[in-house]
């Protein structure tokens, strides 16, 4: 299949990156030039994805706030995959993570492109502290902040979107990634998180899977996990995306006098 | 009730003038803004600047007690995008403000077009999920409740506003009654009613023409309507 990826200078699309260049032909797009990459790619190097056999793509700089870049963009394409995101800025939040959303969809559209991959981070964190066996249909909660605020309101327009163009949107919800040999678990972390390995399988399980059930349907991406709080059973029976890397040392008691 | 100092947003709008002439019969004192005044001229206290600036509106905000917030029913922007930024942004900045400034009642305006999707022959109440179409008139004011509502229940909020969302059709409601059912909602807001406790209130104004499709016993019943 041929992809365009908007947002693809990020550490999520290296990972999704990896995957998928081993299997499709890609269209990178974001709005920094690949020889200027995110300044924390250089200062977290160590934690990021890294691509064990890369290969040369397509690039163009696309700014997503841009409805006629975003548009021609996506001419020629099988998918779309939406990596791009903007975090707490009170601005750009908005801009990028939901009028983003709306001309990557407004780009879907155009070009009659009917799968897209959007991405985000969970919702059901923050408000859910104290809950359990939570799954991706319990209802959004993002607060007021506005990096999950926005992305929800961008979720929103991709739903709004599906559903009266009848497209196929598959949303996939991360919170934290790791190393797959990393040895500690972030503090503080609520435990949700995924290998940058896994992650690029889930990109490539949501990229071909079958048509889903409902026009707009999200997943949980985590690994397995022995909390009762998070899973990602819908993952594993509709996409068929298996996590491999269990992070298990993270919950093990260690031998007493270990750490 | 108390007469309250109100802010009124969208001023120029299909409600704005309705709502400035209503709010004022009831005895309130209304700051009215938009990006540009109304075409029959601005009223009293009319001061035209984006929502999106946040030093502007706590200028508005100063020595406000209840915000009117109509600006999500009548916003024009360049491009649908930019419209759905006015939309969102514009109420997190005002909410927000309204907050710092410690202010804790609003009232929002939305639109009914979003449950519009549903067959007509239903009966569709607050109760239903919305189905807004991808046209920025529809998402801008669906996404602007998004935003409003969770300023009303953010546990990481000291003090929650309380707000009552009216989602009005405006083919069938008429500017009186549109006028009539915002000072309603103020006074039950002043009331301190809650809808099952909740500070986020959300109530179907269809109006009371014949044939109108959306009817609300919640909306007559808790805000003492007529009809």
């Amino acid at each position: 299949m041929k992809i365009v990826l908007y947002g693809a200078g990020g550490p999520v699309a290296a990972a999704a990156i990896a995957e998928l260049e081993q299997h499709h032909t890609l269209r990178l797009t974001d709005i920094r030039p690949p020889e200027e990459p995110h300044p924390r790619f250089q200062e977290r190097a160590e934690d990021w994805p890294r691509r064990p056999s890369p290969r040369e793509h397509e690039f163009r700089r696309v700014d997503v706030t841009s409805p006629d870049d975003v548009i021609a963009a996506a001419e020629g394409m099988d998918a779309i995959i939406n990596l791009s995101v903007i975090r707490p800025d009170p601005v750009m939040s908005f801009r990028v993570n939901m009028m983003g959303a709306y001309h990557v969809m407004q780009a879907a559209v155009t070009h009659g492109i009917k799968r897209v991959v959007h991405t985000g981070p969970e919702v059901i964190i923050g408000h859910y502290w104290h809950d359990f066996d939570l799954t991706v249909e319990a209802p959004p909660r993002p607060g007021t902040g506005y990096y999950l605020l926005t992305k929800y309101l961008g979720q929103e327009v991709v739903r709004s979107f599906a559903e009266a163009y009848d497209l196929e949107v598959i949303a996939l919800y991360f919170h934290v990634f790791q190393r797959a040999d990393a040895s500690e678990p972030l503090p503080g972390a609520s435990p949700f998180l995924v290998s940058w390995e896994d992650t690029g399988r889930a990109f490539r399980a949501a990229v071909e899977a079958p048509p889903m059930p409902h026009r707009y349907e999200p997943f949980i991406i985590t690994t397995d996990l022995p909390h009762g709080k998070f899973n990602a059973e819908k993952a594993q029976r509709l996409l068929g995306w298996q996590p491999q890397d269990r992070f298990e040392g993270h919950w093990r008691r260690k031998p007493s006098g270990s750490r | 009730m108390p007469p309250l100092r109100v802010l009124l947003t969208g001023a120029a709008g299909p409600l704005g003038g309705a709502a400035a002439a209503a709010l004022a019969g009831a005895g309130h004192t209304v700051r009215a803004t938009d990006l540009a005044p109304p075409p029959a001229g601005a009223p009293l206290a009319f001061q035209a600047g984006p929502l999106t600036d946040p030093a502007f509106v706590a200028r508005l905000l100063d020595g406000i007690d209840a915000v009117v917030h109509l600006a999500p029913l009548s916003l024009f922007e360049a491009s649908p995008g930019e419209l759905l930024d006015t939309a969102a942004r514009g109420t997190h900045v005002l909410l927000k403000g309204a907050l710092d400034a410690g202010i804790r009642l609003a009232v929002q305006a939305s639109t009914l077009a979003i449950m519009d999707a549903y067959d007509q022959d239903y009966e569709v109440t607050e109760q239903w999920r919305p189905r807004p179409q991808p046209a920025p008139e529809q998402l801008a004011p669906y996404l602007a409740e998004l935003v409003a509502r969770e300023f009303t229940r953010d546990v990481q909020l000291e003090q929650p506003m309380s707000i009552i969302c009216l989602r009005f059709d405006l083919r069938s409601v008429t500017a009186a009654e549109g006028g009539q059912a915002i000072v309603h909602a103020l006074d039950a807001l002043q009331r301190g009613t809650r809808q099952r406790g909740h500070r986020w209130q959300l109530y179907h104004i269809g109006g009371s023409a014949p044939g109108a499709r959306y009817t609300s016993r919640a909306a007559r019943e808790a805000l003492r309507l007529a009809g």
